[in-house]
């Protein structure tokens, strides 16, 4: 899972509690979108091999996705359910650019790298609210793990086949990732890319995550602002709603260009 | 070398038709490009894919035009929410932000796309792009005759019913019901109380149906509706869709039929839980048919004309159309492939088309574009092992489904409908119950009371189901059930549905390659099981990579294509 979600807020979790609703959706709205991204970056990268790799790396989001699915149908809430449509109405994916189409290859593998550090911690938090899950669930949170972990290694190990042409990828990742890989660090990264870049990177991806979550986590004052300003609008709206109130259609022939020419 | 695009979006279901000369040449879903079911923004993929594709621009583009009126259907939305604020105050902040978002900037959003002179855009009235896809599909002798027109919707500019009556290049309204008395979204608040997705789970409320004893009906048809034919109101106080975009039935409807249904309660087929759904299916059924069926009945004694089309939403409801198509003043009947908002695009473009005084469009076809597998790529190879080249997969292919293989298709163009039509299905021998089973809950994980539908020829369909001529070209695309006859053979059983109703689709491309399929394998395997290629919840296959992506996803080792029979790279 490489798109993070809104309100990572997974430290209150209990032992033995369900994972609360509204986060296996996002959760696995969250995969979804890495999932239909890593998809759309296999159809337009040239390489072959890369190519491959992105569709594998899509093949394990949408189990992951299905996992999520699942534990969010196991929380019996009639109200929140998966819509995939939701992946778009609520930000986690733009259809009219995904990530590789606004990003080019060195930048999309840096956020995937610098996310999927990010997704393997919020996994690991998640360990309590699966202790009260079925064996079958338990196993496959463990499975997840292992394979965020998977495609964490594969960008590391093998930075010659999977990332040849994205230096900076490989400093981004390894400063995220600075418990799993703190050895290779420091020597490594400065080899590859230039002072520059790795700081504007860096920077970019961490400071939008912060400011997503921390935007994530203010509902409360969402909900206010966006109440405060239908509220004013409404209140404009209300004096003039007899001009909301259009002729019906007219009776005439429909089939001329007049009928189409207007909004109304 | 002049073209017409055909646009719908912004709702549900996006999608965007081309006229070449004016005859339809391509039909692309935004949902197949973004691969998110029911994409329902300003389809730019499919337009860039079109753009691209055939050089599109200022100089070749006679009109674009756009499925409805988009300020109309905001504006009396938004009027009837502000007679109660207070109550529609949920629906009113949605109507706010789709003010900024929504189909009023079509024209900002499509000139970053195609910079086109404004005087060729078109914005066509909703059910009017209904009725004129529909035209579209009806048999050639009779576009020009005197024919009607309905359109039961959730809701289109306001309407939410019409009935229009056209000939030759003459289009005038009949009948038009407004918001928010509609059928379309009384059943998706039924929907929704059963625990599916609105605008998507409505063919599973149909299929739970069978399940179900009208024991709902008279409360309904006593207390819900009241029937004026052709109008019929609803009591809204059982209803929230229009006053909340959240939720569409009320608490007053939650205090008389109980507690909201999970849609995994109904996965077990049987408790309390799935009987209720399957009572009130059935119930909101009856009531959505005899609503049908009198408007029809009443518009042709009203006009006399009896050659009729249907569309919009509703007339996705197959159910429904079986028994419209029964109604015995129909002289012709014609329910278009794609009768819902997507369709609509087709529509849209006839209407820029015969504006002028053109004829109609007229489609036999079903599938439009082209294969998008480069089968000499890289990828491509690398996915994939090719066992058999097309002239010589018949006997492999033959073997495989004998023995209980379920194979993928994926052959020229994609069907313009919801359905999948063998070009991009997933089929299997519909007498090997076993296979019939693993493909419907295990391949492709549907749930249990949802039977797969069958494929055959014209005189095998005509032996076995009540075949009714008057809407014979639909079943070529499966627009509606029909019931199997009592001899119908013990070993095909596994496609009926427990009504033994099934939703035949008749094959009768010759060229089809699963056409000569059936032709070989006579009296062996008359009967094909049929569903789309694609994992639940997806959007159909479109290019190489989905076949790859949902095949190993699916578990299935096979598929046929145009250039031969190739097996799943490990």
């Amino acid at each position: 899972m490489f798109k993070s979600i809104q309100n990572p807020n997974l430290n209150s979790i209990k032992h033995g509690t369900n994972l609360p609703s509204r986060q296996s959706l996002d959760f696995a709205l969250a995969e979804f979108s890495s999932a239909i991204e890593m998809l759309q970056a296999a159809k337009l990268v040239e390489s072959k091999a890369l190519g491959k790799g992105f569709v594998n790396h899509a093949l394990d989001e949408y189990r992951h996705t299905d996992f999520f699915r699942r534990l969010l149908k196991s929380s019996n809430n009639a109200e929140l359910r998966f819509d995939p449509r939701l992946s778009i109405a609520l930000g986690f994916i733009n259809p009219e650019k995904f990530l590789f189409e606004a990003n080019d290859l060195t930048q999309f593998t840096a956020f995937v790298a610098i996310n999927e550090a990010s997704a393997l911690r919020m996994f690991s938090k998640i360990r309590p609210a699966i202790a009260g899950a079925t064996d079958e669930l338990k196993n496959e949170i463990e499975e997840i793990i292992d394979d965020e972990t998977d495609h964490l290694r594969s960008f590391t190990e093998n930075p010659q086949e999977n990332i040849k042409y994205s230096d900076t990828f490989v400093y981004e990742m390894l400063l995220l990732d600075e418990e799993r890989h703190a050895s290779l660090s420091n020597g490594f990264l400065e080899k590859i890319a230039s002072p520059r870049k790795r700081r504007w990177l860096r920077l970019r991806y961490k400071i939008g995550n912060k400011l997503r979550h921390f935007w994530g986590s203010q509902r409360r004052v969402q909900h206010f602002v966006d109440k405060l300003i239908s509220i004013l609008v409404i209140s404009l709206l209300l004096p003039f709603r007899g001009a909301l109130n259009f002729p019906a259609a007219r009776k005439e022939n429909l089939l001329c260009r007049e009928n189409g020419k207007f909004l109304l | 070398m002049n073209y017409i695009l055909g646009v719908s979006g912004y709702f549900h279901d996006s999608s965007v038709c081309l006229l070449k000369n004016g005859q339809m040449i391509e039909f692309v879903k935004e949902e197949s490009l973004t691969r998110i079911k029911g994409s329902r923004g300003f389809p730019i993929r499919s337009l860039t894919f079109l753009t691209t594709k055939y050089g599109l621009c200022d100089d070749n583009i006679d009109y674009i035009a756009f499925y409805e009126k988009p300020l109309r259907g905001w504006a009396l939305t938004t009027y009837n929410s502000l007679a109660k604020p207070k109550r529609s105050f949920d629906l009113l902040r949605s109507q706010i932000k789709q003010f900024w978002s929504g189909p009023i900037h079509f024209a900002g959003e499509l000139k970053k796309v195609i910079p086109v002179s404004e005087n060729k855009l078109i914005f066509v009235p909703h059910h009017l792009s209904h009725a004129l896809t529909a035209l579209a599909f009806a048999p050639s002798q009779l576009q020009n005759n005197a024919l009607l027109h309905f359109v039961f919707d959730g809701i289109g500019d306001g309407n939410t019913t019409s009935i229009f009556i056209t000939q030759k290049n003459n289009a005038r309204i009949l009948f038009q019901q407004d918001f928010p008395h509609s059928l379309g979204l009384f059943y998706s608040a039924v929907t929704d109380y059963c625990g599916f997705l609105v605008n998507e789970g409505e063919y599973k409320l149909m299929a739970l149906a069978a399940f179900g004893k009208p024991v709902y009906y008279d409360f309904l048809k006593e207390h819900v509706f009241n029937i004026e034919v052709p109008k019929f109101e609803l009591d809204m106080s059982w209803f929230d869709y229009d006053v909340s975009p959240e939720r569409s039935y009320s608490d007053k409807w939650i205090n008389k039929f109980g507690p909201p249904i999970l849609e995994d309660e109904l996965n077990k087929m049987n408790g309390d839980s799935f009987q209720r759904s399957a009572d009130l299916a059935l119930s909101s059924q009856l009531i959505l048919e005899e609503v049908v069926n009198s408007t029809i009945e009443w518009a042709i004694k009203e006009t006399g004309i009896k050659n009729i089309t249907i569309s919009g939403g509703v007339a996705q409801n197959s159910l429904a159309m079986c028994s419209a198509s029964k109604i015995a003043s129909i002289a012709s009947l014609t329910i278009p492939p794609s009768p819902g908002d997507s369709g609509a695009a087709i529509g849209a473009a006839n209407f820029a088309k015969m504006m002028s005084g053109s004829k109609s469009i007229h489609c036999r076809k079903i599938f439009f574009g082209h294969s998008q597998l480069d089968f000499e790529s890289a990828l491509f190879q690398d996915m994939f092992c090719q066992e058999k080249s097309f002239t010589h997969m018949d006997e492999m292919l033959d073997d495989l489904i004998s023995s209980g293989e379920i194979i993928c298709c994926y052959f020229g163009g994609n069907e313009i409908g919801p359905r999948a039509l063998c070009n991009r299905s997933i089929i299997c021998a519909a007498n090997n119950e076993k296979s019939v089973q693993a493909l419907n809950l295990e391949i492709k994980k549907r749930e249990g009371f949802r039977p797969l539908a069958p494929v055959m020829l014209r005189p095998v369909a005509e032996t076995w189901f009540e075949i009714n001529q008057k809407v014979f070209d639909c079943y070529r695309w499966m627009a509606l059930t029909t019931m199997a006859k009592e001899k119908f053979p013990v070993k095909y059983e596994a496609v009926l549905h427990v009504d033994r109703t099934a939703r035949v689709q008749i094959l009768d491309d010759e060229m089809h390659p699963l056409y000569n399929f059936l032709r070989r394998n006579s009296g062996k395997i008359d009967m094909l099981v049929n569903t789309s290629f694609n994992v639940a919840g997806d959007p159909i296959v479109f290019d190489a990579i989905d076949c790859y992506v949902n095949m190993s996803r699916l578990g299935a080792n096979y598929i046929i294509t145009d250039n031969g029979l190739y097996s799943l790279r490990p």
